[in-house]
């Protein structure tokens, strides 16, 4: 999962080349790598990549400091879905 | 999707027009000029139902699903030609009501949602400032915590209601923090020292919804009127965005299937060179012009409404909606006024109204530049 949305943000996310390769606890807030769309994008890719829905009251600081505390999150709703790949890649 | 409607729609549907018509358009003409409020009207809304729509029926509403929210919502633009009105009430409903029902602790809501579905009280939020508009979470507005209070420094700008509100959910920035997690959301209530709206501001359209500066200087908030976690203010407000966006604008298209009708009737009836004009292509491609946005506009606020419905992310189709639906009700607006001719030009065919109602759509709830911003970047632009 880590491998997944490392990439998914390092392809799609980052906009300056220098922040990369981008490390899984590297703050994604501090760095100013996510702001509000790119964490709305990061939000749909991960609903379609691991078919989970992903709450309004979810998208919290917490949860998308960085790509360790995203998949902690997203391991956390681990039975409703979250965890189980779909689709490829 | 299926947009057939039932029984039960069509009916709420009726009902909502034949209310509209009845009670909320007296003395518009008046009350546009002068630029007033109507309490009467806000509270007769109440009373028929239109606040609660959204709100769960166990926190005090009707507990409509958003498909419903938006028909009634639509009827009551074709119905009511007091389009400050509903916006007044669209503000409270997606920008205040859906961030308590969605984040609001049960004091919270308690506190708030009955007088708010009851017509009571009037509400709204406050985001934007006189350094950030479109860049909104570069809010120069400050929050710092003092023991079991918030004091809040800043000045809102462009606030719809404010002049008449008793509560407002107030965004402000913890300072030092990256800015994505810097922002938390405050209940904060008509009254609360420091807080005050500082002067109404006069508007080109709208007029009937009332909107005001607000200053916070040293506003002391109690800590048990933060809505959500610290830092959850960029979820709240994006939720109720995607919410506004997807619904705000179903009134528009009830606003311009009375355009589009009232188009017809008088192409049809308004003779010039020995034929009614609705004969020359040049004035009915306008009217098929309408049509045509019209049932676009229509099948995106739908379709945005049933996502949200679904539980499924609408951002995208959200920001279509509102982009398409704003710029549609500008083009129809300006086509009517174009059909009738100098009449439509005149105070008293309501034409022109729409027109300035229909201008600040293209603006409030991020503008259409920023729709486009939105679209392309969930493009993967
Ligand atoms: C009728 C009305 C009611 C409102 N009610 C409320 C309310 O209740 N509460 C509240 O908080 N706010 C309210 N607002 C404010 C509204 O949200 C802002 O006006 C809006 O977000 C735009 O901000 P701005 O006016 O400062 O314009 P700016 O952000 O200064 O934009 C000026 C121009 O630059 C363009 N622009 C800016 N950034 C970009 C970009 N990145 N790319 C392309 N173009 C760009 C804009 O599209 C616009 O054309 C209301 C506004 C109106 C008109």
């Amino acid at each position: 999962m880590e491998t997944v949305i490392n990439d998914y943000i390092s392809r799609e996310v980052v906009q300056d080349a220098a922040l990369l390769p981008l490390g899984n606890a590297t703050s994604l807030l501090e760095t100013g790598i996510l702001d509000s769309l790119g964490l709305l994008r990061l939000v749909v890719f991960v609903q379609e990549r691991f078919g989970v829905t992903v709450d309004d009251v979810d998208l919290i600081p917490e949860h998308f400091e960085s790509v360790d505390s995203i998949c902690a999150y997203l391991r956390s709703r681990d039975g409703e879905g979250a965890g189980r790949a779909v689709g490829h890649g | 999707m299926d947009f057939s409607l039932s029984a039960e729609q069509r009916e709420l549907k009726a009902a909502a027009v034949d209310f509209a018509r009845r009670e909320l358009d007296s003395g518009l003409a008046e009350r546009e000029q002068a630029g007033e409020f109507s309490p009467q009207a806000w509270r007769a809304c109440a009373k028929f139902g239109i606040q609660g729509l959204p709100v769960p029926a166990e926190l005090g509403g009707a507990g409509a699903d958003i498909l419903t929210t938006v028909l009634v919502m639509e009827a009551l633009g074709y119905g009511c030609h007091d389009n400050g009105l509903i916006f007044s009430l669209n503000a409270q409903m997606w920008s205040l009501q859906m961030p308590l029902v969605k984040f609001g602790t049960p004091a919270q809501q308690q506190a708030y949602l009955p007088g708010l579905i009851a017509g009571d009280l009037v509400g709204v939020h406050a985001m934007t400032e006189p350094e950030s508009g479109s860049d909104a979470f570069s809010m120069r507005t400050r929050v710092e915590r003092e023991g079991d209070f918030y004091l809040l420094n800043g000045i809102k700008l462009y606030i719809t209601n404010a002049p008449v509100a008793d509560v407002m959910l107030v965004f402000a920035a913890h300072p030092g923090k990256p800015k994505m997690a810097a922002i938390s959301a405050f209940l904060v209530e008509k009254g609360t020292p420091g807080f005050t709206v500082s002067r109404g501001m006069d508007k080109m359209g709208l007029r009937t919804s009332p909107m005001g500066e607000v200053v916070l200087d040293d506003c002391r908030v109690p800590a048990a009127n933060r809505l959500g976690s610290e830092g959850a203010g960029m979820a709240i407000f994006n939720s109720s965005m995607t919410w506004e966006r997807s619904c705000i604008l179903a009134s528009a298209l009830g606003t311009m299937q009375r355009q589009l009708e009232a188009s017809v009737a008088y192409a049809r009836t308004r003779k010039q060179f020995g034929q009614s004009i609705g004969k020359f292509q040049a004035v009915s491609s306008k009217v098929a012009d309408m049509y045509l946005r019209l049932e676009a506009a229509r099948l995106l606020v739908y379709q945005a409404a049933w996502l949200g419905q679904q539980g499924k992310s609408a951002l995208t189709e959200a920001a279509a909606a509102k982009l398409f639906t704003s710029e549609a009700w500008v083009a129809s607006s300006l086509d009517a006024i174009q059909v009738h001719g100098a009449y439509g030009y005149m105070k008293e065919s309501g034409i022109e109204r729409d027109l300035r109602d229909a201008i600040a759509s293209t603006i409030y709830s991020g503008t259409s530049e920023i729709q486009r911003v939105i679209l392309a970047r969930m493009l993967g632009l």
